[in-house]
């Protein structure tokens, strides 16, 4: 019963490859399925976000950290020494430890961002609906998710999430200068993409043009943003008219290719255009970045650019790796509880414990017993629980070396309330 | 004090605040950049100072050497420079104005100013000094052109190759620099057209025609078409960018050729001084 974690993350890899092994939404019902039929996988969860793809998993034996890279690479077609370099593997507490790093946004591109928190709140529902988690990464994340609940409430490391909104505002700053009564058009808004709009629109852009798959879509968030919306298929007015581009669709193919883009420019007399395309997979065409006086960044670049070294951030964050370790304790407690020969221990004591208590009460219920009527009680006492624990005390060592012993496991603690300080 | 010796004091002072312009483009302090421009102030003033007591010497507008001209080009970069400061607060910008203010100053005393001398009677009159005049502040103004096309070059490498972005963020936007290139070129042009139209108004009054085929001469032409396509491309065609820019740089190297170079080239706009040929010149 091994937990195993494999990704590859914004500091490992560049976003081509990152996009090449990221799951789609709409996908991962499909991604689910094929990781059933490794027979060796007996828990999964996948968290695809755009500056990483992780996935977490509970194998048979500690062998299995080639499964993950070859799930992944029948999964996306592609040969696995295509990511393999970027790839990192974790196992047991490292991997729980990780996933605890990751939910709070520590590990973030923007540290303390906290929309990566409900980014895996939604991903373990999508295992959950697709039933792959078991008692261990079920646990696991619903503590993730708590320990990232309490950093950011306990510390302030969530209170300056604009970081990377900030750094999209000064490149368009580097660019046009003054932002007043410059367009924005938004494509697809993500939560990443609202973020930076609200930057600039706090720094004086005029309202957004939004475009979406779907009119109504668009008509949707364009209500929600005060901006105006606009079809994905009748974009050429809106990028006339735009200054800034923010892109976030979930588009597999590049929305924007650079052939638009070049006549774009044309028609636009080259004036400045300034691309964020936080897309993954990218919606611009990586090329177009080329194109003159058409200034395109993706999420890294945002990343070299966002600085991290602020001494209050500093202080923050010890606070918040005190508060994740505490988190972490915890999670691990549960889990070394989780083992057969600790159960029975447990289980033992709390039936010796409810005899003592109870013939106890007896005696003092009944004082003038004699000795051998309390040793005639005594045993009774005894017989009984040895009785009803043999059956499940022989069943529990099987458990050791059954597929479902951990979920066994848990049901006992559950029903005997092992574990629990008191009554 | 002897004006060749201030000369050499506006040229330390450029050349240091130069260097505080670079602390601040490194450091991001702000003590840098008021102690730059207040060196570079108090240079143009000294260097003014010594331009005018060789006029005094000379009793008259004091150039016809080319010491004396690329000094005046100096004073009048950083003329301009103030004079955009005082509009726009550019960051980062002083860096360039006096870099070019220096090296222009350094080539001057590279030619050094023969003792000021009474200016031939046949080449004084106010339309001549008008003439000159204009032209050299045109020179001035779209020297500055060029310095804010190079800042915009840099800012456009550091933009597009995503490099260097702490330096980026220290220099002017890119519009912006678009933008005062554009409004420097504009304001610098009609100078050199009114400078050119003085120069063809007094040869026809002194010598009967409008034009000679001088070196100077036509080199001048070239250049104002130069800056004149910039102009129609920016306007007209809607050029914006690099490729405007690029004209922008054209531009500059022609007006070193016109200024410098044709000292070189037989032609009546020679230079006197240092070559010792003011005789050819006063042929003419």
């Amino acid at each position: 019963m091994n937990l195993v974690l494999a990704g590859i993350n914004y500091k490992t890899a560049p976003v081509s490859i990152r996009e090449s092994i990221a799951f789609r939404d709409d996908d991962l019902p499909k991604a689910f399925e094929l990781i059933r039929t490794f027979s060796e996988i007996r828990e999964s969860a996948i968290l695809s976000t755009c500056n990483r793809t992780e996935i977490y998993a509970v194998t048979n034996s500690l062998e299995m950290s080639d499964v993950i890279p070859e799930y992944l690479a029948r999964y996306h077609e592609i040969p696995s020494k295509s990511f393999l370099p970027h790839l990192y593997t974790k196992e047991g507490l490292d991997a729980a430890r990780h996933l605890f790093v990751v939910t709070s946004g520590l590990d973030s591109l923007v540290v303390g961002e906290n929309q990566i928190l409900s980014q895996v709140k939604q991903f373990f529902r999508r295992a959950q609906e697709a039933k792959s988690l078991g008692t261990i990464l079920h646990r696991l994340f619903q503590c993730a998710i708590l320990a990232g609940k309490r950093i950011r409430h306990e510390t302030t490391l969530g209170e300056n999430p604009g970081s990377v909104g900030e750094a999209a505002v000064e490149l368009a700053k580097q660019i046009f200068g003054e932002l007043k009564e410059k367009a924005v058009l938004v494509l697809g808004a993500g939560k990443m993409g609202r973020l930076i709009l609200e930057a600039l629109t706090s720094a004086g852009v005029s309202s957004p043009m939004v475009a979406s798959r779907t009119f109504e879509k668009a008509k949707e968030v364009a209500e929600e943003l005060h901006g105006i919306p606009y079809s994905l298929d009748d974009l050429d007015q809106p990028l006339q008219k735009s200054d800034i581009i923010i892109t976030a669709t979930n588009a597999a193919t590049p929305v924007l290719k650079r052939a638009r883009l070049e006549g774009l420019m044309r028609e636009r007399r080259f004036s400045p255009l300034f691309i964020i395309d936080i897309g993954v997979p990218r919606d611009v065409e990586a090329t177009a970045g080329q194109l003159e006086n058409l200034f395109l960044y993706n999420i890294d670049d945002l990343k070299q650019i966002v600085s991290k070294s602020n001494e209050s951030l500093q202080k923050e964050m010890v606070k918040a790796e005190e508060i994740l370790d505490e988190e972490l304790l915890k999670f691990q407690t549960w889990k070394d509880s989780l083992q057969v020969i600790p159960i029975i221990k447990a289980l033992t004591f709390r039936m010796e414990e409810f005899k003592s208590k109870e013939t106890e009460k007896v005696f003092q219920k009944f004082p003038n017993l004699s000795e051998q009527e309390r040793e005639a009680i005594e045993n009774l006492a005894h017989s009984l629980i040895n009785k009803i624990l043999h059956r499940p005390l022989v069943q529990l060592k099987t458990f050791a070396d059954h597929p479902l012993g951990i979920e066994y496991l848990e049901v006992t603690r559950t029903l005997f309330g092992l574990g629990e300080k008191n009554d | 004090m002897t004006s060749g010796l201030l000369w050499e004091m506006a040229f330390v002072l450029y050349g240091a605040a130069n260097l505080f312009f670079w602390a601040e483009l490194a450091f991001q302090k702000k003590i840098f950049v008021i102690l730059a421009s207040w060196l570079a102030f108090i240079g143009m003033a000294i260097h003014l100072g010594a331009l005018i007591t060789r006029g005094i010497q000379a009793n008259g507008f004091p150039v016809i050497q080319a010491h004396d001209a690329l000094g005046l080009l100096a004073i009048l970069i950083l003329t301009s420079y103030f004079v955009v400061q005082w509009k726009w607060a550019l960051r980062g910008f002083g860096f360039f104005a006096t870099a070019l203010a220096f090296l222009f100053t350094l080539v001057s005393l590279a030619y050094p100013g023969d003792a000021p001398r009474q200016i031939n009677p046949e080449l004084s009159g106010t339309m001549l000094d008008f003439h000159i005049a204009a032209i050299i502040l045109s020179f001035g103004i779209l020297a500055l052109a060029f310095c804010s096309s190079v800042a915009y070059l840099a800012q456009d490498f550091m933009l597009h190759g995503k490099r260097m972005m702490q330096l980026s963020k220290r220099l002017p936007p890119l519009t912006t620099l678009d933008l005062l290139t554009n409004r420097l070129v504009g304001v610098g042009f009609i100078l050199l057209s009114i400078g050119i139209a003085l120069g063809s108004l007094w040869a026809e009054h002194q010598w009967g025609k409008w034009w000679s085929s001088d070196a100077k001469l036509t080199l001048a032409l070239i250049t104002w078409l130069t800056y004149a396509i910039y102009i129609y491309a920016r306007t007209l065609s809607g050029w914006k960018g690099k490729r405007s820019v690029f004209l922008i740089i054209v531009g500059f190297v022609l007006i070193l050729l016109t200024f410098v170079g044709t000292n070189f080239l037989p032609g009546r706009h020679r230079f006197i001084g240092q070559t010792q040929r003011h005789d050819l010149f006063l042929k003419s």
